[in-house]
């Protein structure tokens, strides 16, 4: 696949149909990666491709307002473009989107419940050989911690996000790596007014945990980057995949599968579940 | 700052259950509360005095009134602030009435809820902002798009008060479905009679323009100042040259279908629809005109001694200004193809209401004789079916077309007039004719015209020796019944037209389940969408007979005068405003205003150096109901007089 995914960024950057082709290199370590930005047709060959491709590249586009930009795009990457492209964020015409078939291959933890591995959109789709094209994700348990999480007591549950939000350094590393935390100015950040607590008190860390992922509700792709990168291993996922649950069930809204559809927040319908007036 | 908080008895409406003495006095210890105090009626000429003094006195310059409901009062006491000389924005109510003495009995705990709510006031009132109303320079000039009988009633009304009208309308000619009748129920006056000179009032009004074969493609802006594309489409004919002389019509070689006619009889390649069309000019369908398919013929090129035939016009597209906007679409019939028992399409002799409409027309098709279509022979028994698409929700809408159970007696009476021998069978549900005179319209059709009323639906119609064989039930005599008919007429439903929702959008107004335009009140404000400065007329809203029809017409009318007659429109400030820093351009709060008064505009962003996308709201049309604040995650957009800011101080006082 490597070869390939080469092969299409030389050609790209050759042809000037792109300024600039995002993806992977290898990180001093020798083993992770850390993301590639090459311009010049000279340096693709320093792209690489395997199971340490973690990063969200969603996550840099924006960085780059009116360029054209060519970005390798695993599946969720895709998604997370999609939610950007909702959102008015990035341009359509000014990318090209180089899908690449990530292997089941257990890129990281979130990818044994992955179950759209195929680039949502894509100018070109580079296929993992062998593998049968168009196959299944993988729908293990997409929620069983959500449900394990929901089976319990209400107290239960209190007490242990409690827990798990009180260790909370508020170095705000989710947010960082984030693809769809691009607001200007956070709301943790905000004066006029100050929303919640900016101290590492438990009472400012849940707010500002709770309202990250309020705020993730209907546009979470579920890349997994801000649960890979917590320092003190809050399970953000869970909470992440429970709002996602809520959306789907109650909207049958997918966030990422499509940049018509307009953001769930954003839109109305009659049909909507009216059950929780009272 | 010196925040003054007046505590109302509201006779004893408060006091009987709150402690107002005990209100006054925790309020006063409130930080920033420089006085407060009790009155037996605040809203009262005395109780507003005692404000306005105490301001004047006091140099109160902010003010709590805890009271009752701010939908009863809250004008009153801006009034009041206004007059004492601060800004009337400046003044917030805490309700203890409707919000808790009407609600709970425990004096102690009531009190104890009251002082809650004014200390919640008291924070908000201490970040509010003095704001001021922003005025809208109202363009003079009315829009009437549909050019039926409830559009054009409309134009007649805005011009008698002289203030200028456009009209557009889709069809060559106005006159809509009522041009198409013979006679009208209740009164059976001739349709033509009744309308030709309203068209021709039309055509000579000079405060009138009026555009046909005409389209509004694109309406920007808001009340009083609406920006509205028009598209005129190309008529082939000079519509200032023509004179109407009908030369090139009688020449012209081809014939098709005439839709007019719903398909009975035929028109020529160039044609007016009518003979009665306002305006009396003819169009060129280009693509049945051998011009315009095989460039041959130009016969009536050739005919016309002024030259008005122009092969070469094209679609153009103008633009103009309007301070209101009056919707008169109007309905399309249901289409009954979904009801196969019924035969329509198999069997020749099935028609539809207009058809009937059409054949009774003397200047119509037939000549006014009711006839068997398959064969032209007079048509002597007539069977009529009831509910056609209507409340059935299966194949259908829901709801009763309102209409057909009139026009249906109507047909049933007009039956006998045109033919002695001739005999009508009404299958029905239940009559519904509330109306002015309507029930005894639909009796004198049963009692002098012999219509005979047959409860009951019809299971099928199927052909048997060149008769139709119509058998249904009649459930009052619990017999099944056949009848050998000549023709049967569907009484189709009234249903929305088909590009109703695209219509609905461009104009930023709302639709039902039905694509029927909504009101913005079913009651109090029937003729008022929620985007002000649109209203609508007639069965473009609900089915409407023409009465009805005439009646929303003239009240749509004087809810568009009411504009007119102003220079300008007052807007009260409390609508939203975006932050430019903190906007991230994501467009939800764009997509997610129910009023569509938010634009997305450019900006050049001095910190980055380059230009970016940010919301902006258009006060004037911005109705301040804070759908944007709640979906935007940024915070970005506020709405004057409810900021986050304030709400936040609110939050924090409890
Ligand atoms: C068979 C039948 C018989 C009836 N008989 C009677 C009767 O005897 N007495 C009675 O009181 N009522 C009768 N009615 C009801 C009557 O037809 C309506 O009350 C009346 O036509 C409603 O008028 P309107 O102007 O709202 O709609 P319409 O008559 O439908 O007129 C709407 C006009 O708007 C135009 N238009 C539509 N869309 C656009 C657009 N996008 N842009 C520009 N122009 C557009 C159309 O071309 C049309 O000219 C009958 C109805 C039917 C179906
Ligand atoms: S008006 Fe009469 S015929 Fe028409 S739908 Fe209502 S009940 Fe049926
Ligand atoms: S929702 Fe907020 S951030 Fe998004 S466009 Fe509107 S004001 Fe800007």
């Amino acid at each position: 696949m490597i070869e390939e995914i080469r092969q299409k960024a030389k050609e790209l950057l050759a042809a000037s149909k792109v300024d600039m082709v995002i993806g992977y290199r290898r990180s001093g370590d020798g083993v992770s990666t850390v993301p590639a930005f090459i311009d010049s047709a000279q340096d693709v060959d320093s792209l690489v491709w395997d199971q340490n491709c973690v990063y969200n590249l969603a996550n840099y586009l924006r960085e780059f307002p009116g360029k054209k930009i060519g970005v390798v795009a695993k599946g969720c990457d895709a998604r997370a473009i999609v939610v950007l492209l909702q959102e008015n964020q990035l341009e359509r015409e000014n990318l090209f989107i180089i899908g690449v078939e990530c292997g089941v291959t257990d890129i990281s933890e979130k990818c044994a419940a992955c179950p759209r591995t195929v680039s949502a959109i894509c100018d070109i789709l580079i296929k993992e050989k062998g593998r049968k094209s168009g196959a299944p994700g993988n729908e293990k348990d997409a929620y069983a911690a959500v449900e394990a999480l929901e089976a319990r007591r209400a107290e239960e549950r209190l007490g242990l996000w409690r827990e798990e939000f009180s260790r909370c350094i508020r170095c705000y590393a989710c947010r960082q790596v984030c693809p769809m935390c691009y607001c200007p100015k956070c709301v943790a950040d905000q004066t006029m007014p100050a929303w919640f607590s900016k101290a590492t008190s438990l009472e400012g860390n849940f707010a500002w945990n709770v309202t990250r992922a309020f705020h993730l509700a209907g546009r979470c792709v579920d890349c997994g980057e801000c649960e890979r990168a917590c320092p003190v291993g809050i399970p953000l996922r869970d909470l992440n995949k429970k709002l996602e649950k809520e959306a789907k069930e109650l909207y049958k809204y997918e966030a990422g599968s499509s940049v018509e559809a307009k953001p769930l927040f954003a839109s109305y319908d009659k049909d909507d579940p009216k059950d929780f007036i009272k | 700052m010196k925040i003054g908080v007046f505590v109302c008895h509201c006779g004893t409406n408060i006091s009987h259950t709150v402690d107002v003495e005990e209100v006054a006095k925790a309020a006063a210890k409130l930080p920033n509360v420089h006085f407060a105090t009790t009155y037996k009626y605040m809203c009262s000429s005395p109780g507003q005095a005692l404000i306005a003094d105490s301001i004047k006195e006091k140099g109160l310059d902010r003010i709590v009134v805890s009271a009752c409901s701010p939908s009863l009062h809250e004008k009153t006491f801006r009034k009041c602030l206004e007059e004492a000389g601060i800004n009337p924005y400046l003044v917030e109510m805490a309700n203890i009435r409707e919000h808790c003495s009407w609600v709970h009995s425990d004096r102690a705990q009531a009190t104890k809820k009251a002082i809650e709510l004014v200390k919640l006031s008291v924070a908000k009132v201490s970040r509010s902002k003095p704001l001021s109303k922003s005025f809208i320079p109202i363009e003079k000039r009315v829009l009437v798009i549909g050019g039926g009988i409830s559009g054009i009633q409309a134009a007649l009304d805005v011009s008698f008060a002289k203030f200028p009208v456009v009209m557009v309308e889709k069809e060559p000619s106005i006159g809509g479905k009522m041009a198409k009748f013979d006679k009208t129920f209740p009164t059976l006056d001739c349709a033509a009679c009744i309308l030709t000179p309203k068209m021709v009032g039309v055509a000579q009004n000079k405060y009138v323009t009026m555009h046909t074969f005409s389209e509004v493609v694109e309406v920007s802006g808001h009340v009083g100042d609406f920006t509205v594309k028009i598209k005129k489409k190309a008529r082939s004919v000079d519509l200032k040259k023509c004179t109407g002389c009908g030369a090139c019509y009688a020449k012209c070689p081809v014939k098709v279908t005439s839709e007019f006619d719903e398909g009975l009889g035929k028109r020529k390649a160039i044609y007016v629809p009518f003979p009665q069309a306002v305006p009396n000019v003819p169009v060129i369908d280009r693509n049945a005109c051998l011009w315009f398919t095989k460039k041959t013929c130009g016969l009536c090129k050739k005919v016309c001694a002024i030259g008005a035939i122009d092969y070469d016009q094209e679609d153009e597209i103008i633009e103009e200004k309007f301070g209101a906007i009056i919707v008169a679409t109007g309905f399309k019939q249901f289409d009954h193809s979904v009801y196969g028992e019924y035969g329509y399409g198999k069997f020749k002799d099935v028609v539809t209401g207009m058809h009937f409409e059409r054949m009774a027309n003397s200047s119509g098709p037939t000549g006014g004789k009711i006839v068997r279509p398959s064969d032209g022979k007079e048509a002597l028994d007539v069977v009529f079916i009831q509910c056609v698409g209507s409340r059935d929700e299966q194949k259908g809408v829901p709801y009763c077309s309102r209409v057909c159970c009139m026009y249906t007696a109507k047909h049933a009476t007009l039956l006998r007039e045109h033919n002695k021998n001739a005999q009508a069978y009404v299958f029905y549900i239940d009559v519904r004719a509330a109306g002015k005179n309507y029930e005894e319209f639909v009796k004198k059709a049963q009692d002098e015209y012999g219509a005979v009323y047959l409860r009951g639906r019809v299971s099928r119609v199927f052909e048997k020796g060149g008769k139709l064989i119509v058998r249904g039930a009649d459930t009052l005599s619990g017999s099944q019944i056949e009848i050998k008919a000549d023709l049967v007429v569907l009484a189709n439903g009234l249903i929305a037209q088909d590009d109703a929702t695209t219509i609905a959008q461009m104009l930023h107004i709302q639709y039902d389940k039905n694509r029927l335009f909504t009101e913005a009140h079913p009651k109090l404000a029937p003729v008022e969408t929620i985007t002000s400065g649109i209203f609508l007329t007639g069965a473009c809203q609900s089915p409407k007979d023409i009465p009805d029809t005439v009646a929303t017409a003239s009240a749509a009318s004087v809810k568009a005068l009411g504009l007119m007659v102003h220079d300008k429109l007052e807007k009260d400030p409390l609508v939203a405003r975006t932050n430019n820093d903190l906007c991230s351009g994501c467009k939800a709060c764009y997509l997610a205003c129910p009023y569509s008064a938010i634009e997305m505009v450019e900006i050049e962003d001095r910190k980055l150096k380059r230009k970016r996308m940010v919301s902006r709201v258009i006060e004037g049309v911005c109705a301040g109901c804070g759908n944007c604040t709640a979906v935007c995650r940024m915070g970005a957009i506020d709405v004057e007089g409810f900021t986050n800011r304030q709400i936040m101080r609110q939050i924090e006082a409890l």
